[in-house]
């Protein structure tokens, strides 16, 4: 992939990966500049239009206070992409550098850290998220750091995996024979071959990352009403009007699925342009 | 037994020890307690250092904990802080609720994602493979709290059908029971089906094209009996083992299925036990939610070493 032109016919001969790559493209350009363009506020109630179905004037209809439903979906995205990298992000570097040292060095650290690992993926990550948000208290600040927890001992260990890999492969061993030191070779020669396995379970993680987001949002833990967030527009009082408006919850659900399903899409495109191989791992 | 399987039971004391802890722990880090819960619906100031005394909130954490451990030795949970009744038999009502659930969910990943895998694997590369994966990324992608929602919604809009509301037990009433668990199990499914089918395709693709294979067509046998008789069999062992490694969330995804379909099991008895702070019932319920989780790893782990004798555990 030296040119744009040569990503561009990469990138037609797989229908996926560009309709993958259509997704995301739209989805930030939503979150970036969505708000200057929706019609309506996210928040101004009209008390003359509550729980009307789709119109002209508001596509998505709107919801039990007059709300425009559309632009509240638009204005969903922001919270979630943020939500979704800013947690992926945290968790990438904690689960990667983990992993690569649990990998590399073996004996007891690596002992130590995969029980710590082992002890994390035994608590189902809704449950865990569910006792921090509890401690640290609601909120999309607080969301990022939970997020960034529950994902990472999976990251660490699929991390830890590729790093055996590589640590028993010849150029590895010769490097220490010649004397390197531990950190170098870890910076210079573990790193960069298990780079690409961390970017495709970066890519995928921001999907795993945007669910979770959105189901603690639905459960009143996460990004808090009034701003308007795919998961909290599905839950509390909204919830006794869906049979009378049932747009509002087609809407928001949409949000998050689009959304992550064009980061699934990118991952998988990302995972078969790297290697085949790692499919069994991801 | 094995040396093997006797080293894997070993290692699990560890990790539930770590899992109790953490859990203990992190319950207790949470701001307020079960007496200040009452007060707060009780609307009443009582005495607090007696009433903190009474459920032994004045020790410090590790007396708290290994008090717990003693009790959980002789299959002592201890009581309830909210109903104060032994929270044991609580937790052995809900079990059966979820354990149902997770199993129905399994058998439908299995029945929608199997054959799907099967259908795009022997015709790789063609429009239904593409869509089937699309398909699968999709179920991936789709948060089950919404399916569930727009589907009780949408059986209510146009069918006038609400799934009967009070639980009746498989024994009791299997047919009420059943129309009980069909959505959930299937809202549920849909999630691991895509991973069943993925995983299936991939691990068919790699089989097939391997050496046995390519006798068993040399010796004339139909493409059919080929894939099903020689194929699959080895394809199920890594989609086994992702669907057991996929267990735990499995039952953290009965927690949105339970709280959304009101069933009384174990994900939505964790969460009142959180909001709660109710330590005891947290604690057993976690345990129990755990021990099943190992116990599905080492059984996945063992199957794998049957299915394939080329994996010796060492």
């Amino acid at each position: 992939m030296r040119s744009a032109r040569t990503v561009m016919t990469w990138l037609l001969r797989r229908p996926l990966a560009l309709i993958s790559v259509a997704i995301v493209v739209g989805l930030v350009l939503a979150a970036l500049v969505g708000p200057v363009f929706v019609p309506y506020d996210p928040l101004a109630q009209d008390p003359a239009v509550q729980a009307k179905g789709p119109t002209a004037a508001h596509p998505f209809g709107t919801d039990y206070v007059g709300r425009d439903v559309l632009s509240r979906v638009v204005e969903g995205a922001r919270p979630s992409l943020a939500i979704g990298l800013a947690s992926v992000s945290l968790a990438v570097v904690a689960g990667s550098a983990l992993g690569m040292i649990s990998g590399y060095l073996g004996g007891a650290v690596d002992l130590l850290i995969q029980r710590l690992v082992d002890i994390l993926l035994t608590l189902p990550g809704l449950v865990l998220a569910l006792a921090l948000l509890a401690i640290v208290g609601a909120g999309s600040a607080t969301l990022v750091g939970v997020v960034a927890v529950v994902l990472t001992p999976g990251i660490a260990r699929v991390v830890r995996s590729a790093t055996l890999v590589v640590a028993t492969s010849g150029y590895v061993e010769s490097a220490r024979a010649v004397g390197a030191r531990d950190r170098r070779i870890l910076v210079r020669h573990i790193y960069p071959n298990v780079l690409p396995t961390i970017l495709v379970l970066a890519t995928l993680n921001i999907g795993n990352a945007i669910l979770l987001e959105a189901a603690l949002s639905f459960l009143g833990l996460g990004v808090q009403p009034p701003q308007p967030s795919w998961g909290n527009m599905l839950s509390g009082p909204a919830r006794a009007y869906f049979e009378v408006a049932p747009w509002m919850a087609l809407f928001p659900g949409l949000g998050v699925s689009l959304a992550v399903l064009g980061f699934n899409l990118v991952g998988d495109t990302l995972r078969d342009a790297f290697d085949p191989r790692l499919q069994r791992m991801t | 037994m094995h040396p093997y399987v006797i080293r894997r039971i070993l290692l699990v004391i560890p990790v539930l020890v770590g899992v109790t802890v953490l859990t203990a722990g992190l319950i207790r880090l949470v701001p307020g307690d079960a007496i200040m819960v009452k007060i707060e619906e009780a609307g009443r100031v009582s005495d607090l250092a007696a009433a903190r005394h009474s459920l032994g909130l004045d020790r410090s954490f590790p007396e708290q904990y290994l008090d717990w451990l003693g009790g959980v030795v002789h299959l002592d949970f201890g009581r309830s802080f909210v109903t104060e009744q032994p929270v044991l038999p609580q937790v052995l009502r809900a079990l059966p609720v979820t354990v149902e659930l997770a199993v129905l969910a399994l058998i439908v990943a299995f029945l929608i994602g199997v054959p799907l895998g099967v259908i795009s694997a022997t015709r790789a590369g063609s429009w239904p493979d593409v869509l089937g994966r699309l398909a699968a990324i999709a179920g991936l992608s789709v948060p089950s709290f919404w399916i569930g929602t727009l589907v009780l919604l949408y059986f209510a809009i146009w069918f006038r059908w609400i799934p009967p509301i009070a639980y009746v037990a498989l024994v009791e009433d299997p047919w009420r029971n059943l129309q009980q668990f069909a959505v959930p199990a299937v809202t549920l499914g849909a999630h691991f089906s895509a991973i069943a089918m993925r995983m299936t395709r991939s691990a068919l693709l790699e089989v097939i094209a391997q050496e046995y294979i390519r006798t068993a067509r040399a010796k004339g046998l139909r493409e059919r009996v080929v894939f099903v008789r020689h194929a699959l069999p080895n394809a199920m062992v890594p989609v086994i083992t992702v669907l057991g490694v996929q267990f735990g969330y499995l039952l953290g995804g009965t927690v949105l299925i339970e709280t959304i379909f009101n069933m009384p099991g174990l994900g939505r008895l964790t969460l009142d036990a959180i909001t709660q702070r109710d330590y005891p019932q947290l604690q057993a319920d976690v345990f129990v939610v755990a021990v099943m989780v190992v116990m599905v790893t080492i059984a996945v782990d063992l199957t794998y070493g049957w299915l394939d004798p080329r994996i010796r555990h060492a």
